[in-house]
């Protein structure tokens, strides 16, 4: 061993990413050379859960003599206190405290205590039984534990010990957190990062929480979520969120440190807080002047947003570096987000479902975000057409996840192949049909496949074209906007694809129906980096506005060209197909096997 | 344009420039140094090994740089080695080492790796005494010693 890699820390380190925790155990068993590297390595990351029956704990004595090892420390509140309470531990760079008791678990608690007590177990698994632990009920939804108080300065404790490492807390559902606390977090000097979620935050602790919150120059990630902050007078608070009244009559804003900025904060998190009024939560962002991620989620029934969110932007200069932006929030208007989205940084994150995303907002995001976005989310946004998200395809190549509502077929088919209205000579038309396939990449075509495809194609082309009129005159309708449906995608690298082609039923016109249906699966099998696909497939049917109804895409092997076998082929990465399957079901064995083999993920599928 | 690098025992490789700068180390040195002829002096590595690892950059000259995904989990797969990096580290365990040591030394990122997923494999699984063999360790634990550590990490097997 004189000169073995693992007598270097980085080195084995490096190995230790690729091994499972009981290849540590045995490791530390070789010798005791090894034993002191991969028993440091084992005991980094410790978590003590009380489920025994589903969990090994360590015992407090291995914690006590490896306590210099742990830096990420998770633990739930309901465990004996020596799994916690480990004076050695002075090193702990991540500390989460983690009693996520929903109902459920609480009555799993409760089985597991009784079962407990009638067999008279040595291993008791708590020093807390449960009848001392009150549960308290938080905004009518969650519930948190109650701990007697030597739980939270067993916490505290832990967190003066560390001090100087401790970067990064994450707490959930607390409710008794001592005033020492929030203290603590405010006097600690490398705090990075700070989730509260479904705590419950003391009325006169909230001068400490504030500060906690604010004065660490250095915060960079704040995430609060289901916060229970309590106001002053709750009639007050029902007020202030109802109407946007002016910031001296919040009340939360005496408490909320309105000159203070959130120097060097890069990632916001402000999630389901029913106590934070509107305004002040747009407060908090525009004094983030180094915000890089904002996530909004404001309470459920949230009043509208749009007139805060102009007049954040009124500010968006202090945003400038402001680059991911998940906003699924009603109320918005689509000026309100287009105004976003001309104030903020070129973006690679925009999550905005579930709002009012419409043409202007579309016109904001190709003018500016078009280069860099990465990531899409624009589902259930009823303004979204179906030639925007074209568009969008057609002109953002660093997309790599899209989740949106519906395209029509019909705008996917170019005009070419609609040309025989004028009815020009044989020969014109098998001209501008090669053409069409030079473009789509014939070479990666099965020969067979081009052969049944092109006699498609012929037929098409061979019949009547007053057939085709009603057709036509659909399609060139729409295409205004922009005139970019049938470019060809050029986000050739997206992963995740969450989109619903809506075809002419092949009942009402199969030529029409097979025309979609190819061009269709000619932009998809041009993704070739697609992991993950899902769609409403042939049996959903929508209604469309203008009436009539749309048909998914057929993905089955008996229909023409032998689409689930092509899509295999020519997507080598795909992994997940979601097939949203509803009603009858006429898939043949051999498709579903293939699905399942991909997928494993078919909803309702008989 | 060549590099000449000289090995812990005087022997000089010469080798195309974009096949050093693999290495970050000599990446940075010759951006430090700017054009010159000087051979470029590598006193931890030796001839055999610096034959092994320029082989290793002729075969990868043309590989994307590596985009460090920090976002990533931690725990890593140790399953996906090409084929040829596979036989290229089939080689005797003190040279395994050497490459590995070598590729930390000059910071290719792709070849420790490599070389890191090769002996993560060998000890993947194995038993105590197994990882013995494979390393040729003895064991110097006292028979107290061994069944105290082994009670102590007995929360982390089967895990």
């Amino acid at each position: 061993m004189a000169r073995s890699p693992l007598n270097i820390p980085e080195i084995a380190l490096h190995i230790s990413l690729y091994l499972a925790r009981d290849d540590y155990a045995n490791c530390c068993l070789v010798c005791r050379d090894w034993n002191n590297i991969f028993g440091d390595l084992l005991y980094r990351k410790v978590e003590v859960f009380p489920f025994n029956r589903f969990w090994k704990n360590p015992s407090s004595e291995s914690l006590i003599s490896y306590g210099r090892s742990i830096r990420d420390l998770q633990f739930s509140g309901l465990i004996p206190l020596t799994l916690y309470s480990i004076p050695s531990c002075t090193r702990i760079e991540k500390l989460s405290v983690v009693s996520n008791w929903h109902d459920e678990w609480r009555l799993r608690f409760t089985a597991q205590m009784d079962h407990k007590s009638h067999s008279s177990s040595e291993d008791t698994a708590s020093d807390l039984s449960l009848e001392e632990i009150q549960w308290k009920k938080l905004e009518n939804e969650f519930w948190t534990p109650e701990f007697p108080d030597l739980v939270y300065i067993a916490i505290v404790d832990l967190m003066k010990q560390s001090a100087q490492c401790l970067h990064t807390v994450h707490l959930y559902n607390q409710s008794q957190l001592p005033v020492e606390f929030w203290t603590m977090i405010a006097e600690t000097p490398l705090i990075r990062t700070l989730h509260v979620s479904r705590c419950h935050v003391q009325p006169s602790h909230m001068r400490a929480f504030w500060r906690a919150c604010t004065t660490q120059i250095k915060t960079l990630v704040l995430h609060f979520s289901n916060l229970g902050i309590p106001l002053p007078n709750p009639s007050v608070r029902r007020v202030t969120a109802m109407f946007n009244v002016d910031h001296a009559l919040d009340p939360l804003l005496a408490c909320f440190p309105v000159n203070v900025l959130f120097k060097n904060m890069e990632n916001l998190t402000l999630e389901s807080l029913p106590t934070l009024s509107i305004e002040t939560q747009v407060q908090m962002a525009i004094q983030c002047p180094s915000l890089r991620a904002f996530r909004w989620r404001p309470a459920d029934k949230s009043p509208p947003v749009s007139v805060e969110l102009q007049r954040w932007m009124a500010h968006y200069k202090a945003c400038r570096f402001l680059e991911s932006v998940d906003m699924n929030c009603t109320g918005t208007t689509d000026e309100a987000l287009a105004a976003v989205l001309d104030g903020i940084a070129p973006a690679t994150t925009l999550i905005m479902a579930w709002s009012s995303f419409g043409k202007d907002a579309t016109m904001s995001l190709m003018c500016h975000h078009s280069e860099t976005i990465r990531i899409l989310h624009l589902y259930n946004c009823l303004e979204v057409t179906s030639l925007m998200i074209l568009d969008i395809l057609a002109s953002c190549p660093a997309l790599e996840q899209f989740m949106g509502d519906n395209i029509l077929a019909s705008d996917m088919v170019p005009k070419s192949a609609l040309m025989n209205k004028n009815g020009e000579d044989e020969e014109q038309r098998e001209k501008e049909k090669e053409e069409d396939w030079d473009t789509c990449e014939m070479e990666d075509w099965d020969t067979c496949e081009v052969e049944d495809l092109s006699r498609d194609f012929n037929n098409l082309w061979a019949s009547d074209p007053s057939k085709d009129k009603d057709v036509e005159d659909v399609d060139s309708e729409d295409f205004g906007f922009m005139e970019g449906g049938t470019r060809n995608w050029v986000c050739l690298g997206i992963k995740t694809l969450k989109i619903t082609f809506c075809l002419t039923p092949a009942e009402e016109l199969q030529r029409k129906h097979d025309r979609e249906q190819y061009f269709v699966l000619r932009q998809l099998t041009r993704l070739k980096k697609l992991e993950q696909l899902e769609m409403y497939p042939r049996q959903e049917t929508f209604p469309v506005d203008g009436g009539g109804t749309m048909a998914g895409l057929d993905l089955r092997l008996r229909s023409r060209g032998g689409q689930l076998e092509a899509l295999g082929k020519r997507l080598p990465d795909l992994k997940m197909l979601n097939l949203v399957i509803c009603g009858e079901e006429d898939w043949s064995e051999q498709e579903v096997d293939w699905i399942t083999r991909l997928s494993g993920l078919l909803w309702g599928c008989s | 344009m060549p590099v000449t690098l000289t090995s812990l025992d005087n022997q000089e490789f010469k080798v195309d420039k974009e096949v050093a700068e693999r290495s970050i180390l000599i990446k940075n040195m010759i951006e430090d140094v700017g054009e010159s002829d000087a051979p470029i002096p590598l006193p931890n590595v030796s001839a055999a090994v610096l034959t092994k690892v320029i082989e290793y950059c002729e075969h990868h000259r043309n590989d994307p740089v590596q985009v460090q995904d920090e976002t990533d989990d931690p725990r890593k797969r140790s399953n996906d080695i090409e084929e040829w990096d596979m036989k290229f580290m089939q080689v005797d365990q003190e040279m395994l080492f050497e490459i590995i040591l070598a590729a930390n030394y000059l910071d290719i990122k792709p070849l420790l790796d490599v070389g890191c997923k090769t002996v993560a494999n060998i000890i993947k699984g194995k038993t105590p005494e197994e990882i013995r063999k494979a390393f040729n360790i003895v064991n110097d634990f006292t028979p107290e010693e061994e069944a105290q550590i082994k009670k102590e990490n007995e929360w982390a097997e089967d895990r």
